[in-house]
């Protein structure tokens, strides 16, 4: 019932009980006037009634009249920030790292690895990586890779660009600083020791259903690397820096990797070049042959997560003869240029253990080797076993410590104590 | 260890590979980019997001990104660790329902 209603009735029964009682006692003079009054009282109240209830409306239909413009302003903004077609982020990783080799000075280091995403459309993909590292007293500021993508089907993909080397799994997958669970890399991938890191050319890959499982392929035509036959520090090794090709004669190659269970990847890469001696040099055609094994292996156990990876490349390039007038002053001398390098490592991570620290521990051991031709100008066979514990303070945050245990075949053994902190943005 | 094979062998296994390149090639044209996600993409995805991303790296929770980013994050494992279509649009529609 209203207000205004509720009003009425009492005047109406006030003045029932008025006329009811006059029929039966005549009202004596006291009574009327507090009729009087209390019908004074009650035309106040009504009064006071309208009043607040006109102010209501009024200051509801403020009210709306706000909301209204509200809504008007977020439906602008609103509009204004509609998702396009278009879509660009930035992710990648940074680390903060300290090492201390035996018969080096301990060094502080950081680098800054960005990754620029872009895509105009459902089937384009821009992807670029730049590098920001700490080197003797420079910043060093790198193209890691630019490649363009575009999803020709649901099983093939056409790159072009400066891509990550598809026939060099851990380069591929796993070298940021955030995924690799030790703070150094294994030695035959770093510093493009035996494979490259990236190629600067065309590759279509992808995958397809091969039984219950499934296949991952990539071929690849690139610039390729060219061999070094003018550095009497280095004859013999590739330079794999090759954006603008040297030699004129194409590095093909290509991956294949398997899935014998879904944890379970077996991979075999090669890339073959017919000449990758420089057009300027003297020494003779060298072709080179690099092929490489990976097998990657993750499963969740009972208390845990386990993680075993390997990977293994051999280098042929061929057998020529370096510095052949003597020119250099190093020469004519010849190798057997074959190199092989590789890694095997496996990590355990008790994920699923009711300790709060434990299961952000990670355990991981990798053994890592690089072995060169005899008589290689810039090194000795190298192995190390590398003995790891991580700290994940989060998914994508880790902090590592390592010790490594150096054998320098004939040369003097460098241990280390290793440590990173590294982030995936 | 070291492997020393013919050239005869070497250009075997490219031309296996760019065999089967073409066969996939020669698809290209009728296919389409990408599927729809199956009505059952929320639990498919959530076993597929753990079991590819896990392959190489720790999982990232579906929190860590907004729709959008999602959108161009699971493009860019698509991409790089070549996923199929179908485990692409279910993990990016189970992060992005997740998130």
């Amino acid at each position: 019932m209203s207000g205004r209603a509720r009003v009425f009735g009492c005047v109406l029964a006030v003045c029932m009980g008025s006329f009811a009682s006059g029929q039966e006692v005549q009202p004596a003079k006291e009574t009327n006037q507090e009729l009087q009054a209390r019908l004074a009282k009650v035309e106040k109240e009504m009064q006071e009634l309208r009043a607040k209830q006109e102010q209501q409306q009024s200051a509801s239909g403020e009210d709306i009249d706000s909301l209204e413009k509200r809504l008007a302003e977020l439906q602008g903004q609103a509009s204004g920030s509609k998702p396009g077609k278009r879509r660009f982020m930035v992710t990648g990783f940074a680390f903060g790292s300290f090492e201390n080799v035996r018969g080096a000075d301990s060094t502080f280091n950081a680098g800054f690895n960005p990754i620029f995403l872009y895509s105009p459309s459902d089937r384009v993909l821009v992807e670029g990586q730049a590098e920001f590292e700490l080197e003797d007293s420079e910043t060093v500021t790198k193209l890691e890779y630019i490649q363009l993508s575009y999803l020709l089907n649901d099983h093939m993909t056409l790159g072009v660009g400066k891509f990550l080397n598809p026939a060099n799994f851990w380069k591929e997958r796993l070298h940021p600083n955030w995924i690799n669970k030790l703070p150094d890399e294994p030695i035959a991938f770093d510093q493009d020791a035996i494979l490259s890191e990236s190629q600067v050319g065309v590759q279509v890959h992808g995958v397809f259903p091969v039984a219950s499982s499934k296949m991952e392929y990539s071929v690849f035509v690139s610039n390729g690397g060219s061999l070094v036959t003018d550095d009497p520090g280095a004859y013999g090794t590739m330079q794999f820096d090759n954006y603008t090709d040297t030699h004129n004669s194409k590095d093909v190659g290509g991956r294949l990797g398997y899935f014998v269970l879904p944890e379970l990847e077996i991979g075999y890469a090669l890339e073959y070049d017919a000449n990758v001696t420089p057009s300027s040099s003297d020494s003779g055609d060298a072709k080179a042959v690099i092929q490489s094994v990976d097998v990657n292996f993750t499963r969740t156990l009972t208390g845990g997560r386990l993680d075993v990876r390997g990977q293994w490349s051999f280098a042929s390039l061929g057998n020529v003869v370096f510095d052949p007038t003597g020119a250099g002053g190093f020469g004519p001398v010849s190798l057997d240029n074959s190199r092989d390098g590789g890694y095997l490592q496996a990590a355990y991570r008790p994920s699923n253990s009711k300790s709060d620290l434990l299961n952000k521990l990670e355990g991981v051991v990798r053994y890592d080797a690089i072995n060169l031709p005899s008589g290689a100008p810039e090194g000795v066979d190298e192995s190390r076993v590398t003995l790891g514990l991580d700290y994940w303070s989060a998914a994508n945050s880790v902090f590592k410590l390592a010790y490594e245990i150096d054998d320098k075949h004939g040369g003097v053994d460098s241990n280390a104590v290793l440590f990173q902190w590294a982030v995936g943005l | 260890m070291r492997i020393n094979k013919g050239i005869g062998g070497w250009m075997s296994c490219l031309s296996g590979l760019a065999g089967g390149a073409s066969l996939l090639l020669a698809s290209a044209c009728s296919s389409e980019g990408t599927r729809p996600a199956s009505s059952g993409a929320k639990a498919s995805g959530s076993s597929l997001w753990s079991q590819n991303c896990a392959r190489c790296h720790n999982v990232r929770e579906p929190a860590d990104f907004s729709d959008g980013e999602w959108d161009l994050a699971a493009l860019h494992m698509r991409v790089r660790a070549n996923l199929t279509a179908e485990e692409y649009t279910s993990i990016r529609d189970f992060l992005k329902a997740s998130n």
